[in-house]
């Protein structure tokens, strides 16, 4: 029977049905983002804020799945002095449920890859000068992301009611209890009558409230163009779970009030802040008011740099801020891990308390180099006068690969991929323990591998 | 005008933050914690009260000997066990006499809850005091002021 080219008749059924929903999903929202899929590699420290959804989507998925066994009940025996405790669920899903373990690590290790994300997102986007110039509202509501973050990992750690979660949980109560006005009130809000409704509050704000707000503010967040580079977003899924392989996440030891606290770390991003509580200031200036101030100079800073310049050099003052920001944030983080001299582990209580004039004279001379460097460095690095600032980006040649060497790559790929196969078998045989995560991961990288070379590939034809 | 008819408008649902902010009451039903023979002088016991959802309503009830029982003017005394610092649970020491915070050191007088030392000492503000009452043999817990668990009181026993 002759057709003719172009006749519907002629289609694959399949792109026929992609065609039949693309056409359905134009009276979508989801039709007015624009997604690009790179044809080949490009930076991914321009879509960092798609890799940090990308997590969160992660994130969302692996704590669904966990909802399914924990348990946010804390009940105290006033006799005995046990405790009931959310503590006993996440033990079981970590020891006893298929999976569980692997997914407690994604979901943890997820929940730092989040954190570490945005942060560098939001620097990024700071030093390329995109937060004025019609990107004021994506600047302002991406802080607002930002912080809702933080606290969302911050209650995400506290619901496994460890010594770690206690001691967040108490410096959390402390520092709302000292606000100067509806102190009693603020501590309320947060712990309600006790540790178990604090528990279910902060399992309510965890898992439906945050990321409720979280999912409405990125809707205003989200740039029309997006970039989904698929090799890169497998790959970040794969290193998450290579680590959560490589370095599973403890249980940490439950928390019951008779027992001695010891010394406990708050997570990497609230070190920062640990160490000004540390030093034995007020606490609310300490924990409020001082990180308040670090949020409020981002949120105006472009109402205040309101000129046309972008790049770093053209711009040195913000730059110089940014950079002495950035230095303040890394000294402050790692003092909170360290002992009163910054030099020394932290092993004895009575390191514990940071001398406020060192510290303070610290940070102040951390910024102050940071910002004087970020001049000097500008200053001898200055294109001759006259010379014409030179737009062009450095362009890496593609690479055109020979098929032969096209073929050599894809059969050793499967080759791999036969390898994992056996790897995974043995895991399943052994019972799942972390190994399985560390191949799930091998196995995304492997795979974002895999269609960067395709792309590639097809580009080179 | 249109401002305040707003502002009258928002109002009743203002008062819907007593849901997300519970209403605590500031009295109790008298509870037995102890019989006086069960605490030895220089002795103390733990007990809760008024809730047992959180450590936190954990409190210490100090049989204090002779010489600070003089000073304090009674031979009872009760305090809420969280630390004015950072919300640790404090405990009696009867070898040095005092109440220490096993996380940062603070240490109070047994004999009205003053803080003494470490961090508690700069804060400045008394370890909330349980209100008891003495009904020949048996203690009972009357009364503790919630909003100063974990945050400390200005003014002290009475």
């Amino acid at each position: 029977m002759a057709t003719q080219p172009g006749q519907s008749k002629d289609k694959d059924p399949v792109q026929l049905l992609l065609d039949w929903l693309s056409q359905r999903l134009e009276r979508t929202i989801f039709m007015g983002l624009k997604f690009t899929l790179p044809k080949r590699f490009v930076s991914p420290l321009g879509f960092l804020g798609f890799l940090t959804f990308s997590v969160f989507a992660l994130l969302g998925i692996s704590g669904a799945l966990l909802m399914l066994y924990y348990s946010p009940i804390v009940i105290f025996n006033t006799v005995t002095g046990a405790v009931t405790s959310p503590y006993d669920s996440v033990s079981t899903i970590n020891n006893s449920i298929a999976f569980g373990q692997a997914l407690r690590n994604i979901h943890y290790h997820a929940s730092n890859a989040m954190v570490l994300l945005a942060v560098a997102h939001m620097f990024y986007q700071y030093f390329s000068g995109r937060y004025k110039l019609r990107y004021e509202v994506l600047w302002v509501t991406g802080i607002i992301i930002g912080i809702l973050t933080i606290i969302e990992a911050y209650t995400g750690y506290d619901l496994l009611l460890n010594v770690r979660g206690m001691l967040a949980i108490n410096i959390g109560r402390a520092l709302a209890r000292s606000t100067p006005i509806m102190g009693p009130e603020a501590f309320r809000l947060m712990a309600g009558t006790g540790l178990a409704d604090l528990i279910l509050r902060f399992y309510a704000i965890h898992v439906f409230i945050f990321p409720m707000i979280m999912i409405l503010v990125m809707m205003v967040h989200f740039p029309r163009y997006l970039v989904l580079d698929i090799p890169v977003v497998s790959m970040v899924a794969g290193i998450i779970m290579v680590i959560g392989g490589l370095f599973p996440v403890e249980l940490g030891a439950k928390f019951i009030p008779t027992a001695e606290a010891g010394i406990t770390m708050p997570e990497w991003y609230l070190t920062g802040m640990y160490a000004i509580i540390r030093t034995g200031i007020d606490k609310f200036l300490a924990g409020v008011v001082i990180p308040m101030i670090f949020v409020v100079v981002f949120l105006v800073i472009p109402f205040l740099d309101t000129s046309k310049k972008l790049s770093v050099r053209d711009r040195p003052f913000y730059t110089a801020m940014g950079v002495a920001g950035l230095g303040q944030v890394a000294l402050t983080t790692v003092w909170g891990f360290r002992a009163n001299d910054l030099f020394s582990g932290l092993d004895s209580i009575p390191q514990l308390e940071i001398n406020p004039y060192i510290f303070f004279g610290a940070v102040i001379f951390v910024g102050a180099v940071a910002y004087a460097g970020t001049y000097a460095w500008f200053k001898a690095t200055a294109p001759p006068p006259g010379a014409r600032p030179s737009h062009a980006r450095k362009q890496f040649p593609i690479y055109k690969m020979t098929s032969n060497e096209w073929r050599a790559v894809v059969i050793s790929l499967l080759g791999f991929q036969i390898l994992f196969d056996i790897y995974s078998s043995q895991a399943f045989l052994q019972g799942f323990k972390n190994v399985l995560l560390l191949q799930i991961g091998v196995g995304l990288i492997a795979f974002g591998i895999l269609v960067h070379l395709y792309r590639i590939g097809a580009d080179s034809k | 005008m249109g401002g305040v008819s707003a502002l009258l408008a928002v109002a009743p649902f203002a008062a819907g933050g007593q849901y997300l902010i519970p209403q605590i009451p500031t009295t109790f039903k008298p509870v037995l914690i102890a019989k006086k023979e069960d605490v030895p002088v220089n002795g103390s016991i733990v007990f809760w009260f008024p809730f047992t959802t959180d450590p936190t309503y954990t409190n210490i009830l100090i049989h204090l000997p002779p010489d600070l029982a003089k000073q304090a003017g009674k031979e009872f005394v009760a305090y809420n066990r969280t630390c004015i610092h950072l919300q640790c649970l404090v405990s009696f020491l009867s070898g040095s006499g005092i109440i220490g915070c096993p996380c940062h050191g603070s240490i109070y007088r047994p004999t009205d809850g003053w803080p003494i030392g470490g961090p508690a000492a700069e804060i400045g503000r008394y370890l909330p005091n349980v209100q008891l009452k003495i009904d020949g043999d048996d203690i009972y817990a009357v009364n503790v002021n919630l909003d100063d668990i974990g945050y400390g009181n200005t003014t002290g026993p009475e």
